[in-house]
């Protein structure tokens, strides 16, 4: 079983046990073949209990900020699959990376707004 | 948030900051395959940030430390906790503030540059990350 299954098997069942999340819309991600996730960004825990309900295997991209954090939190966000991108700068690598996940028949998620919501309002 | 009036008119704003550099970009990998960079940051000083009508200043007693005029600054963005600004020379500069909201500075940064393009006739700003771009 590889880290990332382990994360979302964490992320899944601790959403139906600690939470009363509702999850609907899982039957629009395609069973075969490369797709985009798109999901607003509320809480920290966002990235786990998205993937976490996802069936199929998707890179989130993350902020490059957050590999720096920790050499824990390098370790976690490398192995739950996310793409690091620099905002500073118009980041080639992370778009390529992206790209050989679609390549690969993955799935690429992104949080449109760019960030966690300051206030909650979309 | 300190502001004050600046000696030739107009206002100056001014916090504390710890203030690091970027001083390398480190290679993220997953089972050996290349998938992107993350910024290694130097030691965090205590410093200042100024910033008027015309230009911002990072005082931090290091050599990096200088002033930019608006016009010149590559981009800018909250991240996290911290406010970065990318600089000429692909420089970055990320500073943390104790008694401060970056979000708060990172909206005065982008009024100011925003004002500052369009007194030199340049356009409006749309963007401000990774790039600063007119329309």
């Amino acid at each position: 079983m590889s880290w990332y299954t382990l994360f979302r098997l964490t992320g899944k069942w601790s959403a139906r046990t600690l939470t009363r999340m509702e999850v609907s819309g899982t039957s629009n991600i395609p069973r075969h073949g490369p797709f985009f996730l798109v999901a607003n960004h509320q809480s920290t825990l966002d990235p786990l209990m998205v993937q976490g309900h996802c069936p199929r295997r998707v890179h989130f991209f993350a902020k490059s900020t957050q590999f720096a954090a920790s050499r824990a939190f390098h370790w976690l966000l490398t192995n739950a699959l996310a793409i690091p991108a620099r905002r500073y700068s118009v980041d080639t690598q992370a778009v390529r990376t992206a790209l050989r996940a679609l390549e690969q028949g993955d799935g690429v998620g992104i949080y449109l707004e760019g960030e966690r919501s300051w206030d909650g309002t979309l | 948030m300190t502001r004050a009036e600046r000696p030739g008119g107009g206002l100056m704003y001014s916090a504390a900051a710890m203030v690091s550099w970027r001083i390398s970009e480190r290679a993220v990998r997953y089972r050996g395959v290349l998938r992107g960079f993350t910024e290694s940051m130097g030691a965090s000083l205590r410093g200042t940030l100024t910033v008027d009508r015309e230009e911002v200043a990072v005082e931090d007693g290091r050599p990096d430390s200088g002033r930019w005029r608006h016009l010149d600054i590559c981009a800018v963005q909250a991240s996290s906790s911290a406010l970065q600004l990318s600089l000429p020379g692909n420089r970055l500069v990320q500073l943390h503030f104790p008694d401060d909201s970056p979000r708060r500075w990172e909206g005065l940064m982008r009024h100011l540059i925003t004002e500052a393009y369009e007194r030199a006739g340049q356009g409006r700003v749309v963007e401000f990350q990774p790039r600063v771009v007119t329309g």
